[in-house]
């Protein structure tokens, strides 16, 4: 996998089960305190960065591109900060959307680059207890399971990152996509068979 | 969710355990939206000065139809030495300098090229306090073109 580094590997941030901002009253007075005072933004940013960023690096594996969608994302909410309304759709589930949208802008780029990173041997990339062989497997499973990722149209990697990675049920992914439960469904279901059908190809060649 | 198998989740296990924490970029991310966030609140002053000027124009020299056109105006102003101010104005919606010269602080006529909106003019006039120190130049409505 490019870019990823140990460092990436350690601390845990950016699931949901430890992500604030789900009241979405806290939210919306948040939101009108930073358009009053937009340095009162740096609450938000520091809130939901890691959970964005594990989002986005979670769909692409690569690092640098996290940080140029990050900034993407950030810089669009505080832009676009007046726009966002609760109607009790947490602050998240807007930077969700917007990161989705960041990223499926690029997908095509991020799926080209993630076919052409190296598999090559990181000794940096060994982890603890591990032999070179096993870091070597692990890295080529983990690009392997990327690329089958970034293969599927971006619709579909939009439903399976938000549910897997982020832990979305399915009627919070449809008030992030802004589509009926139904229709998040029906991709949920498309985008599993598509995987696995992607996965189990590129593990046969 | 989670309470029978899934080979899809287990699949993407391996992505899902990928984290994320670069405080490094995290603080310069911060600095920039900052940065960002300070430049947006002055242009945001400039802007109201440059709506200002606008509707002083309605009621003079280009009529009514000019606001918009005036609104797309961001007007800098720098005190210079010996009694001038620089004054620059970029029409936002091109990013086109319209304008971008030194004048004297006591008085000066602008003219804006409008294009097919044709010219307008702004009188600027430096504003003195009771002690006759300068307090700052002021756009507004000038003469009609006719009588100059």
């Amino acid at each position: 996998m490019n870019s990823t580094s140990p460092a990436l590997a350690l601390a845990v941030t950016g699931d949901e089960s430890i992500s604030p901002g789900t009241n979405s009253e806290a939210d919306a007075l948040l939101v009108e305190r930073a358009i009053a005072d937009p340095t009162a933004f740096t609450e938000i940013y520091r809130r939901h960065y890691p959970a964005i960023g594990a989002y986005l690096f979670r769909r692409c594996g690569d690092a640098h591109a996290t940080e140029d969608m990050l900034a993407e994302v950030f810089l669009a909410a505080l832009k676009g900060l007046s726009g966002y309304r609760s109607r009790g759709v947490p602050l998240r589930f807007w930077l969700y959307r917007i990161a989705t949208n960041v990223a499926n802008l690029r997908w095509r780029e991020l799926a080209r680059r993630a076919e052409n990173a190296s598999d090559e041997f990181d000794p940096d990339a060994v982890a603890h207890g591990e032999g070179p062989d096993e870091a070597l497997e692990r890295k080529e499973a983990l690009a392997s399971t990327q690329r089958a990722l970034l293969s599927l149209p971006a619709e579909l990697q939009d439903v399976l990152s938000l549910h897997y990675f982020q832990d979305l049920c399915v009627d919070d992914i449809a008030r992030v996509l802004e589509c009926p439960s139904g229709t998040v469904k029906s991709r949920l279901s498309r985008a599993r068979d598509a995987f696995t059908f992607a996965l189990q190809r590129r593990r046969r060649s | 969710m989670n309470t029978q198998p899934d080979p899809v989740r287990d699949a993407l296990a391996p992505l899902r355990a990928q984290t994320w924490d670069r405080p490094e970029h995290q603080r310069r991310l911060e600095r920039e939206l900052q940065e960002r966030t300070t430049m947006s609140m002055r242009t945001s002053l400039w802007a109201k000065a440059a709506m200002i000027t606008g509707i002083f124009l309605v009621g003079g020299v280009a009529g009514a139809g000019t606001l918009a056109f005036v609104e797309h105006y961001f007007v800098e102003e720098t005190d210079l030495p010996g009694d001038m101010t620089h004054v620059r104005i970029t029409d936002t919606s091109n990013g086109h300098v319209v304008m971008d010269e030194d004048i004297p602080d006591d008085a000066g006529i602008l003219a804006i090229d409008g294009g097919d909106q044709g010219d307008t003019l702004l009188q600027v006039e430096q504003v003195h306090d009771q002690d006759g120190a300068p307090k700052g130049a002021v756009v507004h409505d000038a003469p009609q073109p006719d009588d100059h």
